[in-house]
């Protein structure tokens, strides 16, 4: 365009706006006043590149900053992840899943079952072996007491070995004789009874007297067992309860802190997202300066330029104004997100298992399998008293055996010999015809024979029972026994197998502990570092509200420089559109250019900018 | 031995936090600061994938799209942009240029790495 050209088209407006308010227009642009202001415009103008070299600087600042938070961020987060390691192996160190998988825990309680299971069997086995002797023993007394009917039974005899003598003397000389022969043979053998139940049921009463003894000691031991074992198992139960409660109670731990290392990369990712913020500051500031270059540009000192100039310099202000935001959400984002990443790493601290809580959980099942040795020992100890007690009883009561086949002999023949003594009376008061007190005499003894055998059949029949009970009885102390020793073994190799793995799982919660100790604090002072760059705005800011102060200042000179009139100021401004790519730098460029188009309004309503969060662009990827 | 990805961006806060999302996931990523490194880079060193910004010094990411397509080998080496921009006349640039993919920063690690899962063959 020719200055002749612009003339002409000056001159047709100043016709068409008649005279007077374009001689005015003249006037006021060639006052002293206007040319003021175009000075202060210019001047203005012209100190903007000073405020945007600083803003070179802050930018290059702010960008080294960021650039350092990043890094620090990467460190934490690599601590933070060996800290959640850390962390999860403890808990599991914790749970017993230490020693290349090993569930010792699991294991330690395994052990300990089965002594429990045998100290209650065993409890019951020697109830059961002392209600049988008292069953043999009440045998034995029962054999005393058929002495007593034995005896008793052939009692009879002395008084028929006397009436023979007295029924037979009247009948001569020959009976007597044959009669005399009979009752010196009842004589002898009511001797040898004597001697044999004096001899022989004393024998049996020892036994009997042996039996009670090991039945006292049995009962004493099995009472005081049973004492025992309500103790112990009381406090092995207890034991048993604090374990699983605590083993319980980790496993918790364990998935509380899956879930934390989760809300830790969640946390991690918004920092990461507000990281990312400072290539959009500085593309924006970018943007802006390159705007401005353009204003500079196209400024000659025409009211068109001019106009472009206030358009401009409003935009961008409002564009630094919404980077000022974005900065202090970005900041915001970053230290927030820090913030949180180090109080969930503490929450996770305070939910592993402390040093205090895993000595109780390992001493817990160490004192466990020390008590279950401890009653097994007692226990063996025990059956080896009740073993050594039954078998000297045994002892005695062995040779009971052949004595009471001897003595079922005896009696046997003693039946025999009665019913032979008995039949000769029979056969020789036959040969008598008037000795009728004879045969009476003689049927009363094959009586006495019969009653005899009877009873000395049942003694035989009890004494075998007797034997056969007291063989039982040693079987089943020595099953006591030889159980008692293989669950010695067992627990004594079992218990020190688990014994060796909680020392080493203790051994190894305390190095996981110290590491994880050593891992948290590193992690705040690391985190202390991450926070110490995250200064964004403190950097920025300042400079930031220097350029958008001064763009203010240079729009509002504009301003006042057109004195309300508009040009082709807002088509230029158009052009700058095309420079603004981002999303949030559209919205300020929508929402300024609107209000430019209704200046009265734009000056008393603050710009309406639409808010800018700061999160992940809405269908952000597109696959082509 | 894991699968390589270059990222292209003359941010270094912003490489660094493409290396650190891909790395935490197994990748080995490269870094360059602009499309013309990346080239010199990526003609010793081939990689499974390219994820560049576009608004860089010396060649920008739809430059450095377009020379990369008219290498042999990266043909069919997928390539993302990762960009402020959302102006879809740029997208469309981008597309023309053989770019397999458009993605606005900021980014979400779990998007990213959705993406990098879609576009490379396992």
């Amino acid at each position: 365009m020719t200055r002749l050209t612009r003339f002409q088209e000056w001159l047709a407006k100043f016709r068409a706006q008649g005279f007077v308010p374009a001689w005015r227009k003249l006037l006021a642009r060639c006052s002293p006043l206007a040319q003021r202001k175009k000075r202060r415009l210019q001047k203005s103008f012209a100190e903007l590149d000073l405020v945007l070299v600083e803003l070179q600087e802050v930018s290059q600042k702010l960008e080294a900053e960021f650039l350092v938070t990043a890094t620090a961020l990467m460190e934490l987060d690599t601590r933070g992840c060996d800290f959640v390691k850390q962390g999860g192996h403890l808990v599991n160190v914790a749970i017993g899943r230490g020693g290349g998988g090993t569930e010792v825990f699991a294991d330690a309680m395994q052990v300990i079952a089965p002594p429990l299971d045998f100290l209650n069997e065993s409890h019951a086995s020697t109830k059961k072996l002392l209600e049988r002797l008292k069953a043999d023993n009440e045998r034995i007394a029962q054999l005393i007491r058929g002495r007593d009917d034995l005896q008793n039974t052939m009692a009879p005899l002395k008084y028929i070995q006397t009436s023979f003598k007295i029924e037979a003397a009247p009948l001569g000389e020959e009976v007597q004789l044959m009669f005399t022969a009979l009752t010196q043979e009842i004589e002898k053998l009511h001797i040898q009874v004597v001697e044999i139940f004096t001899g022989k049921y004393e024998e049996l009463q020892k036994v009997r007297d042996n039996i009670s003894q090991v039945i006292v000691r049995l009962e004493v031991q099995t009472n005081a067992m049973s004492e025992k074992i309500t103790q112990e198992k009381a406090q092995i139960d207890s034991s048993l309860h604090q374990l699983q409660t605590e083993l319980q109670d980790n496993q918790k731990r364990e998935s509380s802190i899956a879930g934390l290392s989760s809300q830790v990369a969640s946390e991690i990712q918004q920092v990461v997202i507000g990281l990312q913020f400072q290539d959009i500051i500085s593309q924006r500031l970018q943007h802006t300066m390159a705007a401005l270059a353009k204003v500079k540009a196209q400024y000659d000192g025409s009211e068109a330029s001019v106009d472009f100039m206030e358009q401009a310099c409003r935009l961008e202000a409002q564009q630094i104004k919404s980077v000022r935001e974005e900065l202090a959400r970005a900041e915001k984002s970053v230290r927030g997100g820090i913030e949180n990443v180090l109080a969930q790493l503490v929450e996770a601290d305070q939910r592993c298992v402390s040093l205090q809580e895993f000595e109780n959980l390992t001493v817990s099942a160490n004192g466990m399998v020390q008590v279950l040795l401890d009653v097994v020992a007692m226990l063996q100890k025990q059956t080896t008293a009740t073993e050594a007690g039954c078998a000297a009883a045994l002892d005695i009561l062995r040779p009971i055996g052949s004595m009471a086949s001897d003595l079922t002999q005896v009696v046997r023949g003693l039946s025999q010999r009665i019913h032979l003594i008995g039949l000769n009376a029979q056969v020789q008061a036959a040969q008598v015809p008037e000795g009728m007190g004879l045969e009476v005499l003689s049927a009363r003894t094959s009586e006495i024979s019969r009653e005899t055998n009877r009873i000395s059949q049942s003694i035989a029949e009890q004494l075998d029972h007797l034997v056969t009970g007291l063989a039982e009885s040693l079987s089943a102390l020595g099953n006591i026994h030889a159980s008692a020793a293989i669950q010695k073994i067992t627990l004594e190799d079992r218990g020190t197998t688990s014994e060796q793995h909680l020392h080493a799982l203790r051994d190894a919660a305390l190095a996981s502990l110290t590491s994880v100790n050593a891992l948290l604090e590193n992690i705040r002072k690391q985190g202390g570092a991450v926070l110490a760059t995250a200064n964004y705005v403190a950097t920025g800011d300042g400079a930031l509200a220097r350029l958008e102060n001064h763009l203010d200042t240079v729009a509002k000179l504009a301003a006042d420089q057109l004195g309300g009139r508009r040009t082709e100021g807002l088509h230029r401004i158009t052009q700058l559109k095309e420079s603004y790519t981002m999303a949030s730098e559209r919205n300020v460029f929508e929402s300024t250019a609107t209000r430019t188009t209704t200046p009265s309004a734009a000056k008393s309503a603050e710009p309406a900018l639409a808010p800018v969060a700061l999160g992940v662009a809405e269908n952000g990827v597109e696959l082509f | 031995m894991g699968k390589s990805i270059i990222t292209v961006d003359d941010s270094s806060t912003m490489r660094r936090m493409v290396a650190f999302t891909l790395k935490a996931a197994g990748y080995d990523v490269l870094e360059a600061g602009d499309g013309a490194d990346a080239l010199k880079l990526l003609k010793t060193r081939p990689v499974d994938m390219v994820i560049s910004d576009i608004n860089m010094p010396n060649m920008n990411g739809i430059e450095l799209t377009k020379q990369l397509r008219g290498i042999p080998h990266f043909t069919r080496t997928p390539i993302i942009l990762l960009t402020t921009e959302s102006d879809p006349a740029k997208k469309a640039e981008g597309r023309a240029a053989g770019a397999t993919g458009w993605m606005v920063k900021p980014f979400n690690q779990e998007q990213l790495l959705a993406v990098v899962g879609k576009v490379l063959p396992s």
